[in-house]
């Protein structure tokens, strides 16, 4: 199927397209200019196709709870969003801290907590005033057992020394800490929470924009807006401007696709494909179509136990096979050629002419080459284990598939879910596996599970002492600029030196929102960041 | 009748403990954990912390000490909490029954109504193109997957300009909402019950009107209309209703697809998340449930022969 888009000298072309493509995507679309000023007021509506199995943020780092989250909590960092903030790029936004400061040695940092916020009006906490000992609390607990523990992995000691500082002390230096305590999952919580106060699991008592006011699982998430809530815009008004949210937990794509035409939802959140927008579009009028590259992509990894993939030489050949910029465009409609950091971190994934070239050119002679010099000739066959991820990743699969027989190594695909295909992954129980990488908001994230020893996402038991050397060193580089050097340069290391996993495909991703709605920027991390600066016209 | 009552309970109870077995041993053979699940999307998520709350919930322990505990907490009446959620299971399986029920009491009733009147009708027209257009709509009825029958009636609703209310509301909340939630998905639930007791029902009206008490009847004068209703419909009715049960069984495996393009917060709702995200105690708790329902609308059913049927009633009694 894909030799025909092999030949043809076609992939300047689509390499210069792809990079168009990229550039345009790096930025969300930006929406017409609006002279309006924002109106208060109004509902909208969002679906998130999963529940909230429960509210307790330390439980689980799902996206249907922390997404339910941020509407009602903050963070003491934030991501700030607009129109010249790029999806996925972090710029810290002052949340529950209002400034911060770090030490020349890099080793102690000290907030300076927001005076004047106060808790929602929900009991046993009913509006008392926010303080040192809530974030105190909340980062103890945390450490001592939260889904949030691994963020804290350079943090020596936090203290309180009074009721608006908080100071945290390093073991080493980690200038992703600032970063870190803006991670999707690290909502600050009254200390009544871990003191027994109430049930986390069911109550939800924040600092944030909206107030829970009813959760009916499986049904809706009804937020009202907090009469107290500290933020305010650019221009000075009083935010949240939406009066009242809903989240609908729609699991069924066609049945999402259906309430969207039917102006039952505002903004869409989950997956679509471009064949699905632009069936939405023809029956929405005014869509906003609003286009970012993805925060996942598919990645291959090769067990080095299934001995051929143990050597450097098969796992290039295989990554020469593969021709990415053809699949990806012929399945999912644009995207980007993945990295070892994927694309959606635009100033940290490596520029796109070099990941093009590393990953976005495929070479069949070569890769023939390169498996005859490494004893397989002949080829040889691998159980090729695929989570499944929908429609277009198994495509994707198959596409793979065929790419990799036409250098004479065949691909039986075994489907798996996606729980039992992580399961496999974490047990080494596999030859080769697709799947579609967590949505990772920092290069350092994507070095340390995939390639320090005991990483959660190192299924291929990397264990590299100059690697690891580097990706330690890269934690303590406080220079911006040095620091992207250093993790280029890490990313050029991997795919010298490891190739493994292959990094495949970040899909485009889109975020439609009804003409009704402004101010509307997605942003990756959970929580829709942007959320309380949105205002409707109607 | 009594004995035989709490014969079938009996062994209702056996293949409830049957298959509770067979879901706990099967499914923690499936790879994955609700751990594995509930830390998925974090880069930042340590070997230790997974062991830590595998021990907290208990998948640590070997498989025989975990279901021992299990099935001691049921037998006391104590289904435990979700892996997933941390609620109670009784109160996620109370919260989600009812909105299944309401759905599949109201497909069978639609079943049943369309059933029965197009196979009556379909044997009193026999050979003539009304039966003949009858029987070919109910074959496609049952052809017809629910999925695909689910997905055309929320599109097929969505071209001509409506669209179901949304969020859910039970009953008891909004009744005119929760009738426009529940009539679509219950029809498309219901098709493939009215075709299979359409045809049944042909069948079997057919097979009676042959009777020698429905020629005695007929040579009596009694009008048609008593003919095949008062008399052929009633002696009719022991397979239709065996049938009824069976499909009653089927309907509510329907529901678990039915559900979610409708987004219906029930059981097949549930049940679904329940596996997706390994929660073990839901998905033994949801299974049990589906199975109890089973157990009873089959015992309703073997009891309702005696009310249908004199012979049988003499027979239990």
């Amino acid at each position: 199927m894909n030799q025909g888009l092999h030949a043809g000298g076609a992939a300047l072309g689509r390499a210069l397209r792809a990079l168009a493509a990229t550039a345009a995507l790096a930025l969300p679309f930006a929406p017409a200019a609006v002279a309006e000023a924002p109106r208060p007021g109004g509902k909208v509506t969002i679906n998130v196709h999963a529940d909230a199995p429960n509210f307790d943020p330390l439980a689980s780092t799902e996206f249907g709870v922390h997404s339910r989250l941020g509407l009602a909590m903050n963070r003491l960092i934030d991501w700030d969003t607009g129109d010249d903030i790029a999806y996925g790029e972090f710029v810290a936004k002052p949340a529950l801290a209002e400034s911060w400061e770090i030490s020349e040695d890099g080793l102690t940092y000290t907030f300076h907590l927001r005076q004047g916020v106060v808790w929602q009006d929900v009991a046993p906490v009913s509006g008392r005033a926010f303080t040192s000992a809530d974030v105190l609390a909340t980062y103890e607990a945390m450490r001592a057992g939260g889904v949030q523990k691994g963020l804290f992995a350079a943090v020596d000691t936090i203290t309180a020394p009074d009721d608006h500082t908080i100071v945290m002390t390093l073991k080493r230096k980690n200038v992703v800490l600032l970063q870190n305590l803006a991670h999707q999952n690290m909502w600050i919580l009254p200390a009544e929470a871990f003191s027994g106060g109430y049930d986390r699991n069911l109550t939800v008592i924040g600092t944030g924009p909206w107030i829970i006011e009813r959760n009916e699982p499986g049904v809706v998430t009804h937020y009202v807006r907090n009469p107290t809530y500290f933020g305010k815009s650019d221009t000075g008004d009083a935010l949240p401007y939406l009066d009242e949210v809903d989240i609908l937990p729609i699991k069924d794509l066609n049945a999402r696709i259906t309430a969207f035409r039917g102006g039952q939802i505002d903004i869409w959140f989950g997956p679509l494909n471009l064949t699905q927008m632009e069936a939405i579009k023809a029956a929405v009028p005014g869509l906003q179509d609003v286009r970012t590259i993805s925060n996942t992509q598919g990645e291959i990894f090769l067990n080095p136990a299934f001995a051929p993939f143990a050597d450097l030489r098969v796992r290039q050949a295989m990554n020469l096979a593969i021709d990415r910029l053809a699949m990806g465009e012929v399945i999912r409609g644009g995207g980007a050629v993945g990295g070892v950091v994927g694309p959606a971190l635009a100033r940290q994934t490596l520029p796109d002419d070099e990941r093009i070239a590393l990953y976005g050119t495929p070479d069949p002679e070569k890769a023939r080459a390169l498996l005859a010099e490494a004893g397989f000739a002949d080829g040889f066959t691998f159980e090729f284990t695929v989570l499944n991820y929908g429609e277009e990743f198994v495509r994707e699969a198959e596409w793979i598939q065929q790419d990799l027989a036409a250098i004479g190594i065949t691909a039986e695909i075994k489907m798996v879910d996606t729980v039992a295909g992580q399961a496999l992954g974490k047990e080494g129980n596999f030859q080769g596996m697709y799947l579609m990488m967590s949505p990772f908001a920092e290069a350092n994230e994507y070095f340390t599970t995939h390639y320090l020893k005991g990483g959660i996402r190192n299924y291929t038991g990397i264990d590299d002492p100059a690697l690891t050397a580097l990706i330690e060193e890269q934690q303590g580089i406080v220079d911006p600029a040095a620091r992207q050097e250093k993790i280029w340069e890490i990313q050029r290391y991997i795919a010298a030196t490891h190739q493994n996993p292959l990094p495949v495909w970040a899909a485009v991703l889109l975020h439609p929102a009804q003409a009704r709605v402004h101010g509307w920027h997605p942003m990756l991390t959970q929580g829709f960041p942007s959320l309380p600066e949105v205002w409707v016209d109607q | 009748m009594l004995t035989f009552a709490l014969r079938r309970l009996v062994l209702g109870f056996l293949v409830l403990i049957a298959v509770s077995i067979i879901v706990f041993v099967t499914f923690r053979l499936v790879p994955g954990d609700v751990v594995s699940q509930q830390l998925s999307e974090a880069g930042a998520v340590t070997p230790e912390l997974l062991a830590q709350k595998r021990a907290q919930l208990g998948l640590d322990q070997p498989i025989l000490v975990q279901f021992t505990r299990w099935a001691g907490a049921v037998l006391a009446g104590d289904f435990g909490t979700s892996l997933w959620s941390a609620r109670p299971v009784f109160d996620l399986i109370g919260a989600a029954v009812v909105p299944t029920m309401q759905l599949a009491v109201v497909a069978i009733l639609i079943g049943l109504v369309l059933g029965l009147a197009s196979g009556v009708t379909s044997a009193l027209w026999r050979g003539t193109p009304g039966d003949l257009g009858l029987r070919v709509v109910s074959t496609l009825a049952l052809a017809i997957p629910q999925l695909w029958l689910g997905l055309l009636t929320l599109t097929g609703l969505a071209a001509v300009g409506y669209f179901i209310p949304l969020p859910y509301r039970t009953f008891l909340s909004d009744p005119v909402v929760n009738l426009q939630q529940v009539i679509f998905p219950a029809v498309a639930l219901s098709l493939g019950v009215a075709a299979a007791l359409s045809r049944l029902t042909r069948s079997a009206m057919l097979e009676v009107a042959e009777a020698d008490f429905m020629r005695a009847a007929r040579a009596r004068g009694v009008s048609s209309a008593t003919l095949y209703l008062g008399h052929g419909l009633k002696n009719a009715l022991i397979p239709v209703i065996t049938l009824l049960g069976t499909q009653f069984g089927h309907l509510l495996s329907g529901t678990v697809i039915i559900e979610r393009i409708f987004n219906i917060p029930g059981l097949g709702n549930l049940l679904f998340e329940a596996v997706a995200s390994r929660d073990y105690t839901v998905v033994q708790a949801a299974v049990i449930t589906y199975g109890l329902i089973t157990i009873i609308v089959n015992l309703l059913v073997d009891l309702s022969y005696g009310v249908v049927d004199p012979r049988v009633r003499e027979r239990l009694s």
